[in-house]
């Protein structure tokens, strides 16, 4: 027979097995749930203080150290946001790949770029944010901003690698240090305050970075090395720019509002040196955060339960088989599965919400809160609402591997809550909490549309666009 | 795409799908024969690959002075794949593609074949492959196929067989656009995918196309399909329907028969080399007024040459020119050799050709040579020049299960080597005498047995080998037969009054 013929088989059977996208999973929106217990822990503190000392001059202690403790939060998760998704979406590549022994050195090289980079960043702000402060005041604050850096890392690390549990008895934990140790050392002010912080967070970090010692040890003959930087060599493909990106964005978004308010003269003040905060516009934000705990429970209970279930099915009919009609039926069972996690999700959140409504005016007395605030908080609730569904899309945007999708919503939420929280500023007192919320609102239903939209054509961009 | 050679205007343009110049073998060689053997017509080549990877990296033949252009397209090589975008497309393209689909599928007749699906533009401007490839309505399209026609078969393969079905119309499209204007004959040495750029070349330019086939294009795809080797998904025996994966196999036969038929409809004339090859064609579906038989040749002076070197008597030696591969079944050889032996205790077989191509199959054959116990008696030789086996050889064989013309034994012919063969493809034709006129009267150049008949190869190799008058007899009627029929000047006299007859009809 005559040498003619194609090589199809072959190419055929290397179609066949590879060319389907690769199934991967991993919680990137889960840093937000103990940056959420930060904030209401940090909430409790002060009003405890409150309570415990009806002293104007305990107070003032309090919210200066209240307010350092929030610029080294806001500030080092916007610079961690660039490392935490790219880093959860190696480890999750390296998972999938089942080189688990890889988390462990990996984690150890991140945790010193993060080191570094944390503390040169952190010692130029302090320098320039306090001014007036003693050099201990501004040692403590780099090692506060280095340990939260450091939290941040472990925290998403943990999570991703599903150690819930513990991640919420580490936060309680170290919260609860905190609490003890900001009793004791009262007489030290703001200083003490302040080593506290650092104490606890110090304790949340130990305890999580042994409970990935514990769970992912580095020991296998595929690994020599205690520390490694393959996330930044590229040994395993590209880094991850569009998602570093949209996590940085993702966090200066959540912050804007707040500094835009803070820094507007009639509605911000000066604090301590250069660090302003806002009276009218912060407690009934932060205190609005706090319903948002129910409601992310729901919807992580049933990403992780239907919807990455589901998915995993999906990409298995396809890659084993399956008829058109079997791979039909699992993206239809995806659908439902994104539709019934967001409807719970808000019906929880929503329930929670009419609560909080009808019990805020005793729980305004109770917290010794100005009831002025009142009409700001609802519109905050609303607001931390939508964001719990924004943040639903979004979650489900980075299982779909939609980074493009994700960096645009990012960014567009950054400009719209920066643009949107002005205008409310300019449109006085009545307004105020809108711009956050409209913002929401705007990305949370264009948001569902692209979803949507993604969701539908899955099946045609799985296989037409490869 | 790339543009290997161009020194100026061509007369004849040789669509090459995955042979000359990057392949060894008959197609290959036969082109090399011809372009080499009419120096006065200028020749052009476009090679069809597959992959790039797939063929040897640098050309195996040297171009001769009258080989002007050559172009080159790999089709599955990813820098020829359309940057991915989505897009919607447009519903009343698809439904004239369904068109074509029921022509494909059913009856295949000239007349019902979708006009606008013969022109070039069809599928550069309308369907492009962009549009079929990331379109949603090509989207829409594949799936509601899949669940009108095999709703119960693995999606994943069948998207796939249909993607490595409508590539390559594409790629052929984007060549014929290209060389539209060179050449002012095509000869297309195969149907498939030549064959149909050479058919959609000459219904845009009305240029003359001759076909030769070696083989059967479309038997030999039908064989490959149905030899179990497209490593589809098969559910367990018990949980499948009897017609349920065979689905996509039909789909590759339909399309292969398809474009042959087409390829046959715009080729004029048609040739085959043996007449049971032309009997072929017409079955599947070539008109029986345009097919004729142009035999090989082979150089009969080199070969000739040899017959000086030939020792007196006959040497007990029995050679096999073939690879080590199932196809030509050295198996039986094996076993014929050992029936043999048993009569002829110091008779040696000698295999010719390379052992690596299926490396599990030549070890079979070492074992069974073991168990057999005729170690002493067969050689595996490896690649050897023919013109220093021959003259050793007393007969040559081939136990193949398929052929086509097989040169071998013409060559062997020409060295004075009569031949046991199986009766496949053109073997009969070659030593018993074919259809040209006083060819069967000059008598049986060997022995003809049946495939995988043991007992019938070896009597016919224990009988020439001892029985000196019939294998001088032999001997002679190859000589002459090979001589008078078969030689390279005739078959390129041929193939010059081919030429000179288009050249004429369209007034150069």
């Amino acid at each position: 027979m005559a040498g003619i013929g194609f090589e199809l088989k072959q190419i055929l059977k290397e179609k066949s097995l590879t060319s389907v996208l690769k199934t991967f999973g991993y919680s990137a929106i889960l840093s937000s749930g103990p940056w959420v217990i930060s904030m209401v822990i940090i909430l409790g503190i002060g009003l405890s203080n409150i309570y415990l000392f009806h002293t104007v001059d305990s107070q003032n202690v309090m919210l200066k150290a209240s307010v350092t403790y929030v610029s080294a939060l806001a500030i080092s998760s916007v610079y961690t946001g660039f490392f935490q998704l790219p880093f959860t979406r190696f480890i999750a590549d390296r998972m999938y790949e089942k080189r688990y022994y890889l988390v462990l050195p990996n984690f150890i090289g991140m945790l010193i770029v993060t080191i570094v980079i944390a503390f040169l960043l952190s010692f130029i702000l302090a320098i320039f944010i306090f001014n007036t402060q003693s050099n201990l005041f501004i040692l403590l604050y780099i090692t506060l901003f280095t340990v939260l850096s450091c939290v941040w890392m472990a925290n998403i690390l943990a999570a991703s690698l599903k150690l819930y549990k513990h991640v919420i008895i580490f936060y309680l934990l170290g919260y609860i240090g905190i609490f003890i140790c900001s009793i004791f050392l009262r007489e030290y002010a703001i200083v003490g305050l302040l080593i506290s912080f650092i104490i606890g967070n110090s304790i949340i970090f130990i305890l999580l970075f042994l409970g990935i010692i514990y769970y992912y040890p580095s020991v296998h003959k595929g690994n020599s090395n205690f520390i490694r930087f393959d996330i930044f060599k590229g040994n395993f493909g590209k880094f991850y720019w569009k998602l570093a990106w949209s996590g940085v964005l993702y966090n200066i978004a959540i912050w804007i509002d707040k500094v835009i308010f803070w820094f507007t003269p009639v509605v911000g003040y000066v604090v301590i040196d250069r660090l302003h905060a806002s009276m009218v516009y912060d407690f009934p934000i932060f205190l609005a955060y706090l319903s948002i705990i129910p409601g992310m429970a729901i919807f992580f209970f049933r990403l992780e339960v239907d919807f990455a279930q589901a998915y995993a099915d999906f990409y298995r009919a396809i890659n084993h088989h399956g008829s058109l009609g079997q791979i039909k039926q699992h993206k239809q069972r995806m659908i439902d599965a994104v539709k019934r996690s967001i409807q719970e999700t808000l019906f929880v959140q929503g329930l929670f919400n009419i609560f909080l409504f009808l019990s805020a005016k005793t729980l305004f007395e109770l917290l010794l809160l100005p009831k002025l605030y009142l009409p700001l908080f609802y519109v905050d609730v609303i607001g931390v609402q939508l964001q719990l569904g924004f943040m639903s899309i979004l979650a489900y945007l980075y299982y779909l591997d939609r980074q493009k999708e994700a960096l645009i919503y990012t960014l567009l939420f950054v400009f719209i809550n920066a643009i949107l929280t002005w205008i409310s500023i300019q449109m006085g007192p009545y307004f105020y909490g809108y711009g956050y919320s409209v913002t929401l609102l705007i990305l949370f239903v264009a948001s569902i549309a692209t979803l949507n939209r993604i969701l539908q054509e899955l099946d045609y961009e799985t296989f037409m666009l490869q | 795409m790339r543009v290997v050679l161009d020194k100026g205007e061509v007369d004849i343009l040789i669509p090459c799908e995955g042979t000359y110049p990057y392949v060894r073998g008959g197609v290959s060689s036969w082109i090399a024969q011809l372009i080499t053997g009419l120096p006065e017509y200028s020749f052009g080549i476009v090679f069809l690959g597959s992959r790039q990877k797939d063929y040897s990296a640098k050309p195996l033949f040297e171009f001769p002075d009258n080989l002007l252009f050559m172009v080159e397209l790999f089709m599955f090589d990813d820098d020829e794949k359309e940057p991915i975008r989505a897009r919607d497309g447009d519903i009343e393209d698809f439904k004239k593609i369904e068109e074509l689909y029921h022509w494909f599928k059913e009856k295949k007749e000239q007349d019902s074949f979708p006009k606008e699906l013969k022109k070039i533009d069809f599928y550069r401007d309308r369907v492009d492959e962009a549009t079929f490839l990331y379109s949603r309505e090509s989207w829409y399209f594949i799936s509601n196929k899949n669940q009108e026609n095999c709703p119960e078969i693995s999606f994943l393969d069948y998207f796939w067989s249909v993607r490595s079905i409508h590539i390559p119309i594409w790629k052929v499209v984007k060549l014929a656009n290209f060389v539209l204007d060179k050449g002012k004959i095509i000869h297309s040495p195969s149907t498939g995918y030549s064959g149909f750029l050479s058919a959609l070349i000459a219904n845009d330019t009305g240029k003359p196309f001759i076909l030769t086939e070696h083989g059967i294009y479309t038997k030999e795809r039908k064989i490959d399909l149905i030899s179990s080797s497209f490593n589809l998904y098969k559910k367990l025996d018990l949980f499948r329907e009897s017609a349920e994966d065979n689905y996509i196999q039909k789909m590759w036969v339909n399309f292969f028969e398809g474009i042959g038929k087409m390829t046959y409809s715009k080729a004029n004339p048609i040739l085959s080399l043996f007449s049971v090859a032309k009997e072929t064609q017409i079955a599947y579906g070539a008109k029986a007024e345009l097919c004729r038989v142009i035999p090989n040749g082979v150089d009969i002076k080199r070969l000739g040459a040899t017959l000086k070197n030939r020792p007196t008597g006959v040497p007990k030696v029995i050679t096999l020119i073939g690879r080590v591969v199932s196809i030509k079944d050295i198996k039986t050889f094996i076993r014929a050799i050992r029936v043999t032996a048993n009569v002829i205790p110091d008779v040696e077989a000698w295999v010719v050709g390379p052992d690596d191509e299926e490396i599990a199959y030549a070890e079979e054959c070492r074992d069974l040579i073991d168990i057999l116990d005729v170690k002493d008696n067969i050689k595996f030789l490896g690649f050897q020049n023919i013109a220093d086996i021959l003259p050793k050889s007393g007969l040559q064989t081939l136990t193949s299960i398929s052929e086509g013309m097989p040169l071998v034994i013409l060559e062997g012919f020409a060295a004075g080597v009569p031949c046991v063969s199986t009766d496949v493809g053109s073997c009969k034709e070659l030593i018993y005498g074919g259809e040209q006129e006083g060819d069967r009267e000059l008598g049986k150049a060997g022995v003809i047995c049946q495939i995988a008949n043991v007992e019938q190869l070896s009597s016919a190799y224990i009988e020439l080998l001892t029985n000196e008058d019939r294998w001088y007899k032999a001997q002679k009627v190859a000589l002459e037969r090979v001589n008078r029929f078969y030689t390279q000047d005739i078959f390129i006299d041929n193939y010059r009054e081919v030429y000179k007859d288009i050249f004429k009809k369209i007034g150069e």
